[in-house]
């Protein structure tokens, strides 16, 4: 669909004028207005992930090639937007590194290091990733820093120069299970940071820390707190009348972390964050006597310069799917019945596009993006979902359900064209049979959902269990038309966990994939233009940016993530996982291009007879699946990047119940 | 390397790499189906896709399938 408004086609000239111009100083001016780089997490503040450059255009794609990679000293999942300023690259990796690079060569400025303790990722959902960097001077004279999240809750302030630590505060408590994965955002010289950690039980939060000094300037609890006690805000004594009982605090906080979008509105002045799941999952062992749990799964709006309750949208309330709305949030100006609205846009992990408001909060659409059967539509009378026979497992005894908590939609990034009007969403099908656990018991320092995490054990028939996997789970590129609420075009990928998008004047839409593919697609119609293959699955969201006149492609490569972590031996392309960054721009460069061994993806252990107990078999693959499978893998079958249990040797053997209980490994 | 070598040497990585490696090379028919197999496969594929329409068909099925 070659249509387009006059608005979209206005909006772009004016960003194609100043694609040209660098910004000297990287302020709140220059993150609205990067020209032809890349300085915030999505680009700009309002993180869409569109480029005006049209350099490399649908005309001459077929020129791109790769310029420079550079190989990570880490085999962990990549997630990281690169940031790009005066030709430098800064892009942090797995287990919180970060590094300096030359954009011109790909050569190591500087390396930093926050040397996270290993045992921090007993603490993780998700492996020990980092989706990126924030940089910031405060005024023309102040030199320019790098700020980013590590794993065990650091919020770090290097000197982009040196790589040197500035200062270092941390941003949660050191003996609770929060981590940090997400890029910080930097607004009206604040680091605004959140954090992870609600399957092991926290209290979600964003803070605000001074830019020069790390001292904290608010914070912002997205749940209440003990209900015996005072609330920190009026927004949370309104939000206690949602809960019921108290045992969400007894069982760890709640939940409604807010691990990755935030978004700041520089026009409106308000600040919005996406919330997390419910913790535990199970709603019922949460919040016994029902109520919406706020402010879990919302997108909330804050005043960023204290902190304070503006409005809230709950797009799943009384969560019970892990269905986060921590999913990016995307800043638009869309012309919708005629008339032009300020709306903030979002796919959250629950399978409905949501458009809002964003001065409000009023919803203005909603419509399933993906396969989505826990709720039939979102009644646009009242705003909330209606929820189908299928939602309720704890009174139905059971169900499959799309989607599954690894979402219709998760942490990979997706793109909003100023050009097409169109969303570009990297979508995924995968349902999930949720059952509630029959006894209730928690259990600290782990994962406590209150539901059953060995639903996914061995079928009977892995003939047949191949079979329905191949019908149901597939990924997507969804091309979302945000007004007419309906697809325009999609392309459908053979395996869930794909990567995020970058869109482009060029007419153009880019997205790695789980094998290793990077391609480019037509921004219209979703013609596969080009495509490079790499060695290892592409995951993370592409940028690109303008140097000496050129323009350049780039995207972090590295196998990670949830998806690619529990199910990695359907997944898996590469046995040692090479995390790179990969830079391309139109020239032929003739570099040897390695291409993972796709032999190895169709090895399986082989079984072996035991002569164990049937029943005590039954015990450890409900203990392996509510305590291991998150990591190595669901029916023990991992992605190479984590150990493969089928495979230890002797030695891990004799050693095992010193490893899993002693944790004699976590310092090494 | 970090993360893959973390919990192991690079010996046993190298061990371990070398193991896949023969055993791949030795099991050149493992994904052959047999014709019941076949039409096992097929039967499921096409109920889970039925199943995708009616997850009720998926809930009964549950046993054999993921």
């Amino acid at each position: 669909m070659r249509t387009f408004s006059l608005f979209a086609l206005t909006l772009a000239l004016s960003t194609s004028v100043i694609a040209t111009q660098t910004p000297q100083t990287v302020n709140q001016q220059a993150i609205v207005e990067p020209g032809g780089e890349w300085l915030s997490y999505g680009r700009t503040y309002r993180e869409q992930r569109f480029s005006p450059l049209d350099n490399i255009n649908r005309d001459n794609i077929g020129e791109l090639d790769l310029a420079w990679s550079f190989k990570f000293d880490t085999a962990r999942g990549m997630e990281a937007t690169p940031i790009v300023h005066n030709g430098v690259i800064y892009v942090s990796t797995g287990w919180s590194h970060v590094h300096a690079l030359d954009a011109r060569t790909g050569q190591e400025l500087w390396h930093y290091d926050a040397k996270v303790p290993k045992a921090q990722l007993a603490k993780t959902c998700c492996g020990p990733v980092n989706r990126g960097v924030a940089i910031w001077q405060d005024n023309t004279n102040a030199p320019l820093q790098v700020f980013f999240g590590a794993l065990d809750g650091r919020l770090i302030a290097l000197d982009a120069k040196t790589g040197e630590e500035n200062w270092s505060i941390q941003s949660t408590p050191t003996d609770g299970n929060y981590s940090v994965t997400g890029a910080p955002r930097i607004v009206k010289g604040m680091v605004i940071v959140g954090n992870g950690g609600a399957e092991l039980g926290v209290r979600g939060y964003v803070s605000a820390y001074d830019v020069n000094t790390g001292e904290m300037k608010w914070r912002f609890y997205t749940v209440p707190g003990d209900r015996n006690k005072p609330q920190e805000s009026p927004a949370l004594e309104a939000a206690l009348e949602t809960w019921s009982g108290d045992e969400w605090y007894k069982l760890g906080g709640g939940g409604g972390t807010a691990w990755d979008s935030l978004v700041y509105d520089p026009e409106l002045d308000l600040l919005y964050i996406g919330t997390g799941n419910g913790s535990p999952w199970n709603r019922d062992l949460r919040s016994p006597g029902g109520g919406d749990n706020l402010y879990l799964s919302s997108i909330v709006a804050l005043r960023p310069d204290t902190g304070e309750y503006v409005w809230h949208y709950q797009v799943t309330p009384a969560d019970n799917w892990d269905y986060t709305a921590t999913q990016q949030l995307v800043l638009a100006e869309l012309e919708i019945n005629g008339e032009p609205r300020s709306v903030i846009m979002q796919a959250p992990k629950n399978g409905f596009f949501y458009v809002l408001d964003r001065k409000t909060g009023e919803l203005l659409s909603a419509e399933k993006f993906a396969k989505a059967t826990w709720a039939t539509h979102v009644d646009m009378e009242t705003g909330r979902p209606v929820e189908s026979k299928f939602a309720d497992y704890q009174k139905n005894g059971g169900s499959y359900i799309w989607p599954s908590p690894y979402g219709a939609h998760n942490w990979q990034p997706m793109s909003f064209s100023a050009k097409t009007g169109l969303m570009y969403i990297p979508a995924q099908n995968i349902p999930a049979y949720f059952s509630a656990v029959e006894e209730v018991m928690y259990r600290v320092n782990r994962w406590n959902t209150g539901v059953d995490l060995n639903t996914n054990r061995e079928p009977k028939s892995w003939v047949a269990a191949r079979a329905s996997m191949d019908a149901l789970i597939y990924g997507e590129l969804v091309a979302w038309d945000p007004i007419k609420k309906q697809r325009v075009w999609q392309v459908q990928h053979a395996k869930p966990s794909n990567g995020g998008i970058l869109s482009t004047a060029g007419d153009l839409v880019f997205q790695g994939t789980w094998d290793g593919t990077f391609s480019a697609y037509d921004a219209y119609d979703g013609e596969k233009l080009w495509q490079y293959k790499s060695d290892s699955a592409v995951l993370a969201g592409p940028m690109t940016f303008e140097l000496d006149g050129e323009q350049y492609v780039a995207v972090a490569q590295g196998s990670g993530g949830t998806v690619m972590i529990t199910v990695g031996d359907e997944l898996q392309r590469n046995k040692t996982n090479q995390n790179k960054l990969l830079v391309f721009k139109k020239e032929q460069f003739n570099q040897t291009n390695p291409v993972a061994n796709e032999d190895l993806t169709t090895i399986r252990a082989l079984g072996h007879a035991a002569n164990t107990d049937p029943d005590l078999i039954k015990l450890g693959e409900s203990i392996y699946h509510n305590n291991c499978a998150s990591c190595h893998g669901i029916n023990a079958l991992s992605n190479y990047v984590v150990p493969n249990l089928r495979y230890m040797s002797e030695q891990t053997h004799n050693d095992f119940a010193s490893i899993v209980i002693g944790g004699t490994r976590t310092k090494e | 390397m970090i993360g893959f070598y973390e919990t192991l040497g690079v010996d046993d990585v190298d061990a371990i790499h070398a193991y896949l490696d023969d055993k791949q090379q030795n099991l050149p028919d493992r994904l052959e189906l047999t014709f019941l197999q076949k039409i096992e496969y097929w039967f499921n594929f096409w109920m889970a896709k039925l199943g995708a329409m009616f997850p009720e068909l998926l809930n009964a099925t549950r046993t054999f399938i993921m």
